[in-house]
């Protein structure tokens, strides 16, 4: 066997083989948020149904909401990489607008969550200085990657175009 | 505002937008490794004993893992910017250099996602181990997790990266 080909066959292995295993890491991620919603969620209300401080309100709706988007980022990740585990070549344009929409969706959850949850915390009594570091990491490390994704989204476009031509050459 | 489909955008057009987010993502992540190392800093001091109070076994070890976080920090700040300066200065994204750039991020995002939770895990055993009082957060376990998967991702990247400079590479001897 040709040593080249060889070398792409095992290396087209071991990336689709990563793609698996993330689309099969986003889906349990998808489920292991659910049921850590379901078990905190019913804990918490049979231990704090008489009183209910503005401090739980917070802590509820911070767990609520990263979930949401955490939620709706796995369902991205597992989207793209369960196409990218399947197609011919990574450069499609629907990977590419898959991933631009994963882009946005982590940079704006991350500013919207950042600025709500810091600015909340100013008026709320009984919370500790970790709940204004943990909103404020969470929002940036969110802005950074979702940035990261939206620029790799548009050189996955000119991958694109370079699939094409290539194809077009073929 | 003019908008133009994306499969009839220009090269042009597209290294265009390609160099405006690179500009914002760069800024970005000079203020994330800022804010991060302030945090961290902050965290310390928060944590630190009062007078004649002794001082916890969670302070000692965040104070020890701060270099080292300040450093993994850094790293990837690094490597992000020089990644995406070169995207911006080169003629095209598909390079060899940016795909090992790429390669060097995702093991940076994995070591710092270790050197990020390893302080929660040393003063977790500790705490364990001595039977003294105290809980550190879970916070390890979100750490770690995130940024394995993070780096896992990157890695994922930098291969379709190098497939990417082969089609350039084609392209290129076509032309």
């Amino acid at each position: 066997m040709d040593n080249n080909v060889k070398t792409d066959i095992s290396e087209d292995q071991r990336f689709k083989g990563i793609c698996g295993l993330i689309h099969n890491f986003a889906v349990a991620f998808k489920i292991g948020i659910l049921i850590l919603l379901v078990v905190l969620f019913l804990i918490n209300l049979t231990d704090t149904l008489s009183v209910i401080y503005m401090s739980d309100i917070f802590k509820a709706a911070f767990i609520l909401y990263y979930s949401a988007v955490f939620f709706i980022v796995a369902g991205y990740v597992e989207q793209i990489f369960g196409r990218l585990r399947k197609a011919e070549t990574p450069f499609t344009y629907d990977i590419a607008h898959k991933m631009k929409g994963l882009g946005y969706i982590l940079a704006v959850g991350g500013i919207v969550g950042g600025d709500i949850f810091v600015l909340f915390h100013l008026f709320i009594d009984g919370l500790s200085d970790e709940w204004f570091g943990f909103p404020l990491i969470i929002s940036f490390v969110l802005m950074v990657v979702g940035l990261i994704f939206t620029a790799f989204a548009l050189i996955f476009e000119h991958g694109c175009k370079l699939q094409q031509e290539s194809d077009e050459t073929l | 505002m003019k908008t133009v489909d994306v499969n009839k955008r220009t090269l042009e057009q597209e290294k265009q937008y390609l160099k405006q987010t690179s500009g914002i993502v760069r800024i970005e992540a000079v203020c994330f490794a800022a804010v991060l190392i302030m945090l961290m800093v902050q965290e310390i001091i928060s944590a630190a004993p009062g007078d004649g109070e002794s001082a916890s076994a969670l302070f000692w070890v965040k104070l020890a893992f701060l270099p080292f976080q300040a450093a993994s920090a850094i790293v990837a700040t690094r490597f992000v910017i020089n990644m995406f300066k070169e995207i911006e200065n080169g003629e095209t994204p598909f390079r060899y250099s940016i795909a090992d750039k790429l390669k060097g991020l995702s093991d940076a995002i994995l070591g710092g996602s270790i050197v990020f939770a390893a302080p929660y895990l040393v003063a977790m055993f500790v705490y364990s181990f001595t039977g003294t009082e105290g809980s550190p957060t879970n916070a390890s376990a979100v750490i770690m997790l995130g940024g394995l998967f993070l780096g896992v991702l990157f890695k994922t990247l930098s291969y379709i990266f190098g497939y990417g400079c082969k089609l350039q590479q084609e392209s290129d001897e076509t032309l």
